[in-house]
């Protein structure tokens, strides 16, 4: 093999292992940035699933006064811990149009956005 | 003699891409738990958000009963409401014509007849649900209640609809009201009634006229013949749905209902996130 052959190989090889590098470099960037955007999505659908759940399960007769009942809840969902990334910003009562309570909408952060959970008891009370 | 050139590449190629095939595999599997992980959650809230309007058209069904005088297990509006879910198993039961041990003075409860017949029956004639007369709740409840809620109107758990519909009364339930209100012929009367009942011919007036009472007297507290709280249970292979209602009587005619509520709702998806 001659000089100028020797030469030749080396500067194809290292012309293809850079093209590679460069392709494998893009790959594994798109890939964590894959893996971290399926991460967050459904740390996020797992978190609003929580805060539903919560709320479902709050149990309050009809003839209870849910209106003290339920800054007992509120407190508890401020309390909820969801993972370090979660935070919960505001629970708000909302009510029908009688304005008796039925339900919470929950604020809360993921990663510096803010996110809106609405969801209704499981239980309504009559008492205006 | 072929003589073979072994490239110095070719173990490095080999490495390159099978260190290539396995994060491109490990991130397909990532791919695919992750995206099934998703997918779960959108069927799920699809499912819920199916039964949700369910129980909106549940609640709007219930609505042409208030119209009727009588609530008896197989009238058109019930076998409306049947037919409405059949793809559902459906069970519909009223749950307030039973003891309600919470809003009955305890010396009714104490009572021979009452004992008797919780004794009997145990839990099956016990409920939770019910309306509520002072004059027949423990006084430290109804306070409690006041105090509770302050200014505030006790109207509608405080209602005159009798508490029990004598449709969905067993015999010993009825017998046990009729000998606490010290009605005579107690076994006659109850066959009477319950004949009736039988051929869902029972009204306010006749029932009146088989006990020898007028309308206002004290027994009607007791017995009538609308159902104050339904339980509808609608069950299929994806969904089962537990629904709770309750009759708001007409302030001014406690014996008409007014409207149904919602006051309970109970969604399960079957199977769950998975």
């Amino acid at each position: 093999m001659r000089l100028t052959e020797v030469f030749i190989a080396l500067i194809i090889f290292m012309l293809t292992m850079g093209c590679f590098f460069e392709c494998y470099t893009v790959f594994i960037k798109n890939e964590s940035k894959a893996r971290n955007n399926i991460e967050t999505s459904v740390e996020i659908l797992k978190a609003d699933y929580m805060f539903r759940k919560k709320i479902k399960d709050i149990k309050i007769s009809y003839w209870e006064n849910i209106e003290k009942e339920i800054l007992k809840e509120k407190e508890q969902i401020y309390e909820m811990s969801l993972g370090r990334n979660v935070n919960v910003n505001s629970v708000e009562v909302m009510r029908d149009k009688d304005n008796i309570p039925e339900g919470f909408c929950v604020t809360w952060i993921y990663e510096d956005k803010h996110y809106v959970t609405k969801e209704e008891f499981s239980t309504r009370s009559i008492i205006k | 003699m072929i003589k073979e050139e072994n490239g110095f590449s070719t173990p490095l190629a080999m490495i390159i891409i099978f260190t290539l095939c396995l994060s491109l595999s490990s991130l397909s599997l990532l791919v695919f738990v992750k995206q099934k992980n998703v997918l779960a959650y959108k069927n799920y809230y699809e499912m819920e958000k199916k039964a949700e309007s369910i129980c909106s058209q549940v609640l709007i069904d219930f609505q042409d009963l208030k119209n009727k005088k009588d609530d008896y297990s197989r009238n058109e509006i019930i076998n409306e409401i049947f037919s409405n879910y059949s793809d559902f198993r459906v069970e519909l039961s009223d749950i307030s014509t039973a003891i309600n041990t919470k809003f009955l003075k305890p010396e009714i409860i104490e009572n021979d007849n009452f004992q008797v017949l919780l004794n009997k029956y145990g839990d099956d004639i016990q409920t939770s649900y019910g309306w509520i007369k002072p004059q027949y709740a423990d006084s430290k409840f109804i306070s409690d209640l006041h105090n509770d809620f302050g200014d505030k109107s006790l109207f509608p758990i405080v209602n005159g609809l009798p508490f029990y519909n004598v449709y969905f009364m067993n015999r010993d339930f009825l017998e046990c009201i009729l000998k606490w209100r010290k009605i005579e012929n107690v076994n006659e009367k109850a066959e009477e009634i319950k004949k009736l009942i039988e051929s869902n011919d029972l009204t306010y007036e006749k029932m009146c006229l088989i006990l020898g009472k007028n309308s206002n007297d004290s027994i009607f507290d007791f017995l009538g013949t609308k159902t104050s709280f339904w339980k509808i249970v609608l069950d299929s292979n994806e969904i089962s749905l537990s629904i709770v209602v309750a009759g708001i009587p007409d302030e001014s005619n406690s014996r008409k209902i007014e409207k149904y509520v919602l006051i309970e709702k109970d969604i399960n998806i079957k199977g769950g996130l998975l």
